[in-house]
């Protein structure tokens, strides 16, 4: 419980920040370019058609939802793949913040383990930036309804995902605060992770392009245990889009991940138990 | 991540670092394994690839299995057992030895054959009935050559009348006899035989008599093209010349290409070849010129042009060409360099395109 306290602090002091205004204006500004931007004349006239004939019209006209599917698909994909980056910006503060002098002291004095405060930073944060995309996602997946009267829960499978790998990022994020109180090196490392994260994602693969030897070797140790942002958020697209998805190596994936977020959460802690404030 | 009471000063029991050690470690190898569950599929493992880079034990043996001796005639200085097809074979220019019986029970082999008898599927039959010679059983080697083209098998049965159409033979040497045969287009041609296991077709009776005078110990020209010791894999010779020219123009193929295949020409005049046919292409080349510095830049740009070919493979996912293409090297000597190059099967199918198949 006092973890859930600690994490609606964080959520608290978000909003009188004024943090989740500009967060909310922000992405229902983006909803708003998305919504005014998108040209659906085409898709909506192809929806129409798909409708009123039925689905045998030829290979190119399917019914109404399948037609979608690729929208859907690629909408999940923007949710995940801008998404991420965006909330690792906006987010890479709040630990720093946490960990200021003075500010410190006082929850430090709170009777409250160390390690109640951290994981409670962590979750709301992640509740934070979860909420964010599913905001976003169901903003946009209410815009593409609308306009195409094709409803479906792709673009929040996606923010499910992207939520699960926030969490690993945010919690390497976080361990590196508890290092060196920086925003900058807090944001650095969560790029890093989501950046290295993609690229591990096609580790195997880039076997092919490695010359066999000690340092292929060594590259592929250093990336096994990274999160594999690009397989998560390809397998989002899918998802959204209704094609096949293989669940087992979707559980293994998420499941991984969230198993990174406990090994960084566990360095974090490591550090922040015996250090003095 | 109850960590117990707060402890400003770092105190605690002394076992409780180790212990967020021991979970972050395991987190860590959790996260490694289940993410590895989550990888795509490895490419498939490269398949073993044997170039045919020297001769092997089997090779050996068939070398020596293959030697005979000169007629008793022969200077004692020849007087040494010899393989006939070799000794036959002219001392320089291009030379290329096809083990036809081996080839013939490669997949290779299967598509060619399919091939030939696509349109006539008695093809061979109404060979060995007219000839008494069966083409796909009694037929042991092939070699094409500057000067002829020579075949050794069992001919035992062959009816020789049949196949020089009617001309009786003249007897020359020990075991030889010269045929005067049309060759394609009706000009005229030479048939020699030596006893009955080595055939051979020439331009004009003085070149088959070269050949009998060579296999029989009598060739005083120098050794010939290709040693005991260059006899391995399914085919294997060496290039030089007007063939090696004609190879490179065949591949280059377009106008502009002059300039291309004279510096080509230029840095490398003779290739060696060895090919394995057992299951994919295994191919090794030895190019070899009288440029050291030309011949390196040629096996740089060689080498250059497969790691493209092999990208291109990965890139439009043909993971068993790439994998391949992996394992070809290009491997500089002085004054020369090597080629490994793999094939698979799949691709040499592809490049037959639909021979074999009626339109």
């Amino acid at each position: 419980m006092r973890v859930w306290a600690i994490a609606l602090d964080v959520l608290r002091e978000a909003s009188s920040r004024r943090w989740l205004l500009a967060l909310g204006v922000a992405v229902t500004a983006a909803l708003l370019v998305i919504a005014l931007s998108l040209k659906l004349e085409v898709v909506d006239g192809a929806l129409a058609a798909s409708h009123l004939f039925g689905a045998s019209l030829g290979t190119d006209v399917r019914a109404a939802e399948v037609a979608m599917h690729a929208v859907f698909g690629a909408a999940a994909m923007v949710i995940y793949y801008a998404g991420l980056p965006f909330g690792v910006l906006l987010c890479a503060d709040f630990a720093p913040r946490l960990l200021a002098p003075g500010r410190v002291e006082q929850l430090l004095s709170l009777p409250l383990r160390r390690g109640e405060l951290l994981l409670g930073t962590w979750l709301g944060v992640l509740v934070l930036a979860t909420g964010a995309s599913l905001y976003a996602a169901g903003g946009l997946a209410f815009v593409l309804g609308v306009k195409t009267g094709v409803w479906a829960p792709g673009p929040f499978i996606a923010a499910a995902l992207a939520g699960v790998t926030f969490a690993a990022l945010y919690a390497a994020m976080l361990a590196a605060a508890v290092f060196v109180r920086s925003a900058a090196l807090s944001g650095f490392v969560g790029l890093a992770l989501y950046t290295f994260g993609i690229a591990g994602s096609y580790r195997l693969q880039a076997k092919t392009y490695l010359a066999p030897g000690a340092g292929r070797e060594i590259l592929l140790a250093l990336t096994a245990a990274l999160p594999r942002v690009a397989a998560l958020g390809d397998a989002a697209g899918r998802l959204a889009a209704d094609a096949p998805v293989e669940w087992p190596r979707l559980a293994a994936l998420v499941g991984g991940a969230l198993a990174f977020a406990l090994g960084a959460l566990a360095v974090a802690e490591l550090r922040f138990e015996w250090k003095d404030y | 991540m109850s960590a117990g009471p707060l402890r400003p000063d770092g105190g605690g029991g002394w076992w409780r670092p180790f212990a967020w050690v021991a979970v972050a470690a395991s987190s860590f190898g959790l996260a490694a394994w289940l993410l590895s569950l989550g990888d795509e599929p490895a490419p498939p493992a490269a398949p073993a690839v044997a170039f045919p880079d020297r001769l092997r034990p089997p090779e050996a043996q068939r070398a020596v299995a293959r030697r005979r001796l000169p007629a008793p005639a022969a200077p004692a200085a020849t007087a040494r057992p010899r393989d006939p097809l070799l000794a036959a074979l002219p001392p320089g220019g291009s030379a290329i030895v096809l083990e036809a019986n081996a080839l013939r029970n490669s997949p290779v082999g299967e598509l060619l054959l399919s091939c030939f008898t696509a349109n006539d599927p008695r093809l061979f039959d109404q060979f060995r009935q007219e000839v008494g010679v069966d083409l796909l059983q009694g037929l042991d080697r092939i070699a094409l050559s500057d000067r002829a083209v020579e075949a050794t098998g069992q001919f035992g049965g062959a009816r020789w009348s049949a196949l020089a159409k009617g001309d009786p033979g003249q007897g020359y040497g020990d075991d030889g006899v010269l045929y005067r045969i049309a060759g394609d287009g009706g000009s005229p041609m030479t048939m020699a035989r030596w006893g009955d296991q080595l055939l051979a077709f020439t331009p004009s009776p003085e070149s088959a008599r070269q050949v009998i005078d060579r296999v029989e110990g009598r060739g005083d020209d120098g050794p010939p093209v290709l040693s005991e010791g260059q006899t391995y894999g399914d085919a294997y010779g060496v290039l030089t010349g007007a063939w090696l020219s004609g190879l490179v123009k065949t591949m280059l193929s377009g106008p502009g290409q002059a300039p291309l295949e004279d510096r080509l020409l230029s840095a490398a005049n003779s290739v060696e070849l060895h090919l394995d046919a057992q299951s994919d292409l295994e191919l090794t080349a030895t190019f070899t010129g009288p440029d050291a510095a030309a011949v390196d830049d040629l096996g740089r740009a060689v080498g250059g042009a497969l790691s493209l070919w092999r990208l291109g493979a990965a890139a439009k996912g043909n993971a068993k060409l790439s994998a391949l293409l992996e394992q070809a090297k290009v491997v500089p000597k002085e004054g020369s360099f090597t080629l490994d190059l793999a094939m698979p099967l799949s691709l040499v199918r592809e490049l037959l395109g639909s021979c074999g198949k009626k339109p």
